[in-house]
């Protein structure tokens, strides 16, 4: 957009203290109920101490509120290693079930460390589902782990598999460990994860971030990187657990982050406008449309362009990302309102980074396969430009990009070492848009009046 | 709360410890742009400039600066350092630019790179004279009206002196010293430490000189010859005014301003004072209601804003807080309150009450808050903290877009074209859900 110039205009709305340091596993964004606004889960590294952050209305004026809550059966003296959340299947299938929280954490570290997976619940329509202090009191399970935890993260299994949704876990010991609830007990288990995830057999290392992300026709694209600079993508059928397509490949120095994108983002038209607004073209989901940034401590953040097409054969570098100390978290969003993707990169050198990819090389390969190689090396340096920067006092652990004041208008969520930062559009830059598009909208209404 | 974050800063190297207020923003180059000059405890006194971490200027042997000031003592029109000593002795410095004979810009720069290597230049003082000792606050202003600036001084033996420069009738015998003296032109005794001083227009648009007094209170300080202030202030509060006149035949020239209703815990604790607040451009229309704002602060932690007699706000803060500035955060034209407490904690507010605030992450030493060039030719709004470990941190940029949390709901609110538009709509009675999906779908969906 013309009108950010050199900045996407993006300001510090609010920055809440945390009384320790995070990491990068310490944000969960919690998925309430569209009445309950969005809150974040942010975990204080020592101590055991866990914060949620939301923002509250209070007589006319929002305000960004942080609560300590307090989880049961996490001592003092524990390091929360990660933490996760997702939002289960109700009783009725279509229905949500309330919040469920998985946190790791190591009991005791500097003299007999243990490591527990504890995962938090409120009883099935309690109506209680979505009270966090609620649920941070009712401890469904406490799991001791036989190896360190890395990530905690959640994916849903296709139909056939039952349709749950299951934590995955990684761990030192070369593996992916999944837990299951069961239906009769309410327990969480591990299960065996090649069962349903076949791609996760026999890892070339210990996997610290993966991201799995369900495509239309029964597939599914994971990936992970590794501790040792192992990247690998796999396209698996989810029904026939067989996999379509593998591949890895191997970067200098531990991978930080990974996460599969897509270009563009679908944003439904709300069902209040009606026939009011202009037909969406009806959208298909291309298997181009995905793609995967990886984030590494020692070389440029890459994005791995149609990983379902090409696997990881098509690398596009996030130009200057290597220039502020390790790039440790990735992010996706559409910061500039043009429909399309950025990658937002957060570093310890305590610089944000926006990417926006330029569709001029792409067109340009597409025209020329004769010239493909040499395109290629162009693509390398301009497929991707950095869109803005900004600095921060603290280095950056982990992003998220959501609405978090209710208002349609999404934040990028900062979590440094020393706290959360809340990055709030220009908030003047979005009513003129929107007022723009009201002003199309009434047009188009009162055309379609008159032809009628 | 709200809290925030300031990124962009400046370590300044500066050795020693120093006074709360011998730490000042102001142009002493006249060059248009800012300076910081700060002194230290044991007779340094340096100056930056620009983004130099190292000192522009330097002069020592100044013994215990205990405030310092920049403006126009001297009335000729430039802008000259004055720092006073605890042992009483005031010295003036006048900073001459670099010098830019070379045009040509490379050359200008090598030498200016040279110059940096060097370390920084010596200053000497252009005058000096010894006055009362232990004087803690010092401000520049005209305080008679006589279209020039004298000096006020506040001492810790609670008496309040100015001093106006008498320039000297032989001719002047260079440019590098000054000829003339400071010449005592009044003297006030009050009744309680002084914090601070400052100049104000009042409410009645007269120009005021306050002191600030023990317990979140001030006094007024007024000047003998200014017979037609004192005589209004008579007609007011004409019972008060004649006792007191009785038991001073020599007329009264403190004012004291208890404020009653003032909610300071410790009526002892020391008190920091600021005045004229800018309220806005709309200043210049006449009758403005922000006209006679101030604000002080306490050492237990009370903020207060004020405007005569009455209290417009007050409130009480945790932190202790030392220091009191200004500073146009929001870039409105309106003068926010900042202050600083020992602990880092900065708060910065508006004339409605609304805060937002900053945790410096060090004890400080000294503060002030204004207007500083980091790039030349740009003055931009800034917070300097002095701290313990040898180092000024000069947070620059430090301007926020509003101090009230907003939501796009209530800018679009405010709006009357998207009220009409949702009306052309019908969506004028629609709930806060399905505008904030309207909203995103605007904003996120492509036609």
């Amino acid at each position: 957009m013309a009108a950010f110039g050199e900045n996407i205009g993006m300001y510090e709305a609010s920055f809440s203290r945390l009384p320790s340091q995070s990491n990068v596993y310490g944000l969960s964004v919690l998925s309430m109920p569209t009445w309950e606004g969005s809150k974040l889960l942010v975990a204080s590294l020592s101590g055991g101490k866990m914060f949620c952050l939301e923002y509250q209305r209070l007589q006319g004026v929002v305000r960004l509120v942080s609560r300590e809550i307090h989880f049961a059966y996490i001592p003092g003296d524990a390091d929360i290693v990660s933490i996760d959340s997702f939002n289960r299947e109700g009783t009725q299938p279509g229905t949500l079930g309330g919040l469920v929280i998985g946190i790791t954490f190591i009991k005791d570290p500097s003299n007999t460390p243990a490591q527990y997976l504890n995962i938090y619940s409120a009883a099935v329509e309690s109506g209680l589902e979505y009270s966090l202090d609620t649920i941070a009191q009712s401890c469904m399970c406490n799991i001791e782990l036989q190896f360190i935890p890395f990530q905690l993260t959640h994916t849903r299994l296709c139909e056939e598999d039952g349709g749950d949704t299951v934590f995955l876990l990684g761990g030192n010991d070369q593996k992916i460990h999944l837990f299951r609830q069961d239906r009769e007990t309410n327990q969480f288990m591990e299960e065996n994860i090649t069962d349903c995830f076949p791609e996760f057999d026999n890892l070339p290392g210990n996997a610290v971030w993966m991201d799995t992300q369900r495509v239309g026709g029964h597939k599914r694209i994971t990936a992970f990187g590794c501790e040792d600079g192992h990247v690998n993508v796999a396209i698996v059928n989810e029904s026939s657990k067989e996999i379509q397509c593998m591949g890895g490949v191997q970067h200098d120095g531990p991978i930080t982050s990974v996460r599969i994108y897509r270009s563009k983002l679908d944003t439904p038209c709300p069902a209040v406008l009606g026939n009011k607004a202009p037909a969406l073209p009806v959208h298909t989901t291309q298997e181009g449309e995905y793609h995967l940034v990886v984030t590494s401590v020692l070389e440029l953040a890459v994005v791995y362009r149609e990983v379902m097409l090409g696997g990881l054969t098509r690398q596009a570098i996030l130009p200057e990302s290597n220039l502020y100390d390790s790039a440790l978290c990735c992010c996706v969003g559409d910061v500039d309102w043009d429909g399309q993707n950025e990658v937002i990169i957060g570093t310890y050198g305590q610089e944000l980074l926006v990417y926006k990819y330029c569709e001029g090389s792409s067109r340009g390969r597409h025209k020329s396969n004769s010239s493909v190689a040499s395109e290629k090396s162009a693509s390398l340096e301009s497929d991707f430009t950095l869109l803005w920067r900004r600095s921060f006092a603290h280095p950056i652990l982990a992003l998220a990009y959501l609405d978090m004041t209710r208002d349609g208008l999404w934040e990028l969520v900062v979590i440094s070492t020393k706290g959360c930062h809340i990055l709030q559009h220009s908030l003047e830059e979005a009513a003129g848009k929107i007022t723009e598009r009201l002003e199309t909208l009434a047009l188009q209404g009162t055309t379609v009046n008159g032809s009628k | 709360m709200r809290y925030v974050s300031f990124v962009e800063h400046l370590q300044l190297e500066f050795s020693g410890n120093l006074m709360p207020q011998a730490m000042v923003l102001g142009d002493v180059d006249n060059d248009q742009d800012n300076e910081l000059v700060a002194g230290n405890v044991n007779g340094q006194l340096m100056v930056f400039k620009g983004t130099d971490t190292t000192p522009w200027r330097m002069a020592s042997g100044l013994g215990m600066t205990s405030c310092a000031a920049v403006g126009d003592v001297c009335n000729t029109g430039k802008n000259v350092i004055m720092t006073l000593s605890a042992e009483g002795w005031c010295h003036v410095f006048s900073v001459s630019p670099n010098e830019k004979q070379n045009k040509d810009d490379e050359k200008d720069k090598e030498a200016t790179v040279a110059q940096a290597k060097g370390g920084p230049e010596e200053m000497t003082p252009v005058y000096q004279q010894l006055l009362a000792a232990n004087g803690q606050a010092i401000v520049i202003a005209d305080i008679d009206k006589d279209g020039k600036n004298e000096i006020v001084i506040g001492y810790t033996d609670r008496v309040v002196r100015a001093y106006s420069w008498v320039e000297s009738t032989s001719a002047t015998t260079g440019q590098d010293v000054l000829s003339g003296k400071f010449v005592l032109l009044q003297t006030w005794e009050l009744v309680g430490q002084v914090g601070s001083i400052v100049v104000t227009t009042g409410v009645d648009g007269q120009t005021e000189l306050l002191a600030s007094q023990p317990g979140c209170t001030y006094t007024t300080l007024l000047m003998k010859d200014t017979g037609k202030g004192e005589g209004g202030d008579k007609e007011n509060n004409e019972d008060e005014e004649e006792e007191e006149e009785r038991q001073q035949a020599s007329g009264e020239t403190v004012i004291f301003h208890p404020l009653v209703s003032s909610r300071a815990r410790n009526p002892d604790v020391s008190t920091e004072i600021i005045g004229n607040l800018a309220t806005g451009p709309s200043d210049d229309a006449g009758d403005c209601p922000g006209r006679g704002l101030y604000a002080m602060c306490t050492l237990d932690g009370t903020l207060m804003l004020g405007q005569g007699e009455e209290i417009v706000w007050s409130l009480q803060v945790d932190h202790h807080l030392f220091s009191l500035t200004k500073l146009d955060v929001t870039m409105d034209g309106k003068d926010e309150i900042v202050a600083c407490g020992w602990d880092g904690q900065t708060y910065i507010m508006d004339h409605l009450r609304n805060m937002v605030r900053f945790q410096f992450d060090q004890p400080v030493n000294a503060f002030c808050a204004g207007l500083y060039a980091v790039a030349p030719g740009k003055n931009v709004p800034c917070l300097v903290y002095a701290t313990f470990h040898n180092n000024i941190t000069l947070h620059f940029n430090t301007t926020l877009p509003c101090l009230l949390p907003t939501t796009l709901t209530d800018v679009l609110a405010d709006k009357e074209r998207v009220t009409q538009l949702l009306q052309k709509l019908n969506l004028q009675d629609a709930d806060s859900g399905t505008l904030q999906q309207l909203y995103h779908w605007c904003i996120y969906g492509q036609p």
